[in-house]
């Protein structure tokens, strides 16, 4: 806190320590300029301050090897009398994750494009000129190409567990919606595409679930995940929907499949590491294996659960409940 | 035109690449995958361009210019950085060091980087000469 004459009134500890000055000392302005000079004209934002009543914020001031956010803001020391408060914010934690977050996004992107780089060039080189190349260098070109989108994918896998670790990635912003309404919307969504491949899609939806708390935006993207996985891996019968109210507090949520199953040592996994169970070679339902671990965390960050059963006689149940 | 070009690259995979593509349209491609070898790679073959990547084990692409560049021996190589790791800090050091150009790998296939190798070196890759007034 500093007065008309610019005299500094008051310093607390936290100030002090920032600065590096004694608890006890008896402290000035002086030392204030002191600990910015060669780095900040401090003084000119408080005088700008006192002229103007109006407060000035300055972030990211670099204070040997700390940063600093200062705000100046005007104040009252006492009665009518003119002040200005100094805040001081230090920023360096902050400022150091932001680095290491890009410097690490920066060697992600960089890690990300040599692999794609070298799998876009072969299948050009291929592609423009193929009589250039004997079979044994096609084998070659090919083989690399495999082996680039291999790494590409260890890569994509080994990210995208880091970032499950990471729960601020699921971020959710729940809002009351309603859940019938919302399935019944992405049932739709999907009922030209089952359609196509011989399938039903039908939903059993609970009456009694009214409107509750969840994430819409968040949700849309796991029903999404679940009924084009539902559909992939189904060739004939269908998928019905299923939701129904469970011990009064939770709401339970399955999609059924009619498909092939999946085998008992399998389950663990299909969360885990999003190792593709089938490789789906049908071009119009590209897979990318993410779809599994991304609908695991909303569920959790719901502080939902999810599993799967089979579907007796035949197929898959994905089931996952939702507190109400 | 034929070309000794030196390329200095420690991905296995993108040196392939380049090499499969520059030795196709004749050049011969003479292979370093190692930083702390490049300058002295260069001095030793004296080749008519060098390929450069920036990140590099044991000494980055950017230091490798820059003692090239004051190397009296080898200070007028020419040097064509071929990266995908771009800012514009790095494009910058590396043009002011006298880099020809600054390539990002995944922005060209490997036919559109020969053919502008070959056109910094002055090979003219068009026929027809355009005159205007």
């Amino acid at each position: 806190m500093i007065d008309k004459d610019f005299k500094l009134l008051i310093a607390n500890p936290a100030c002090r320590k920032m600065l590096g000055i004694s608890p006890i000392k008896t402290i000035s302005l002086f030392d204030l300029m002191d600990a910015f000079k060669d780095y900040f004209p401090i003084e000119e934002v408080i005088s700008k301050v006192f002229k103007t009543h109006e407060a000035d914020k300055v972030s990211e001031v670099k204070v040997d090897g700390k940063f600093f956010q200062i705000t100046v803001i005007p104040i009252e020391v006492s009665d009518g009398v003119p002040g200005v408060g100094v805040l001081l914010h230090d920023q360096t934690e902050e400022q150091n994750l932001r680095h290491q977050h890009e410097g690490f996004m920066a060697m992600l992107v960089h890690e990300l494009r040599s692999p794609l780089t070298v799998i876009k060039g072969m299948a050009d080189m291929l592609l423009k000129n193929p009589e250039r190349f004997n079979e044994v260098k096609r084998n070659e070109i090919l083989t690399q190409i495999e082996a680039s989108a291999n790494q590409l994918l260890e890569m994509v896998n080994t990210t995208l567990e880091d970032a499950r670790e990471d729960d601020s990635k699921f971020e959710i912003h729940k809002k009351p919606s309603d859940l019938n309404t919302l399935i019944k919307g992405e049932v739709k969504n999907y009922e030209g595409l089952a359609k196509e491949r011989g399938l039903s899609l039908a939903s059993k939806l609970d009456p009694s679930l009214t409107p509750f708390n969840f994430d819409p935006a968040k949700m849309t993207q796991v029903m999404n995940n679940l009924l084009s996985n539902a559909i992939k891996f189904t060739q004939e019968g269908g998928i019905t929907v299923t939701t129904k109210i469970e011990s009064g507090n939770l709401v339970r949520v399955e999609v059924a499949d009619t498909g092939e199953g999946v085998p008992a040592d399998k389950k663990p996994q299909l969360f885990h590491k999003f190792a593709q169970l089938h490789k789906s070679n049908d071009p119009e339902m590209p897979s990318t294996g993410l779809g599994l671990v991304i609908t695991k965390g909303i569920v959790e960050a719901h502080g939902g659960k999810i599993w799967v059963e089979d579907n007796k006689p035949r197929g898959t149940r994905v089931v996952f409940t939702l507190p109400l | 035109m034929a070309r000794k070009i030196l390329l200095i690259e420690d991905d296995m995979a993108l040196a392939n690449l380049y090499k499969m593509e520059l030795e196709s349209k004749g050049n011969t491609v003479i292979h370093v995958a190692e930083g702390s070898l490049a300058v002295e790679a260069v001095r030793q073959n004296t080749p008519d361009v060098v390929l450069l990547d920036v990140m590099l084990p044991g000494k980055n692409g950017l230091e490798i210019l820059q003692e090239v560049r004051d190397s009296e021996d080898i200070k007028n190589a020419k040097v064509v950085m071929l990266t995908n790791f771009g800012n514009e800090e790095n494009v910058s050091t590396a043009l002011e060091l006298g880099a020809l150009d600054y390539i990002m790998k995944y922005k060209i296939t490997p036919s559109e980087m020969s053919d502008k190798i070959a056109s910094l070196l002055g090979d003219s890759t068009e026929s027809v000469v355009k005159v205007t007034d």
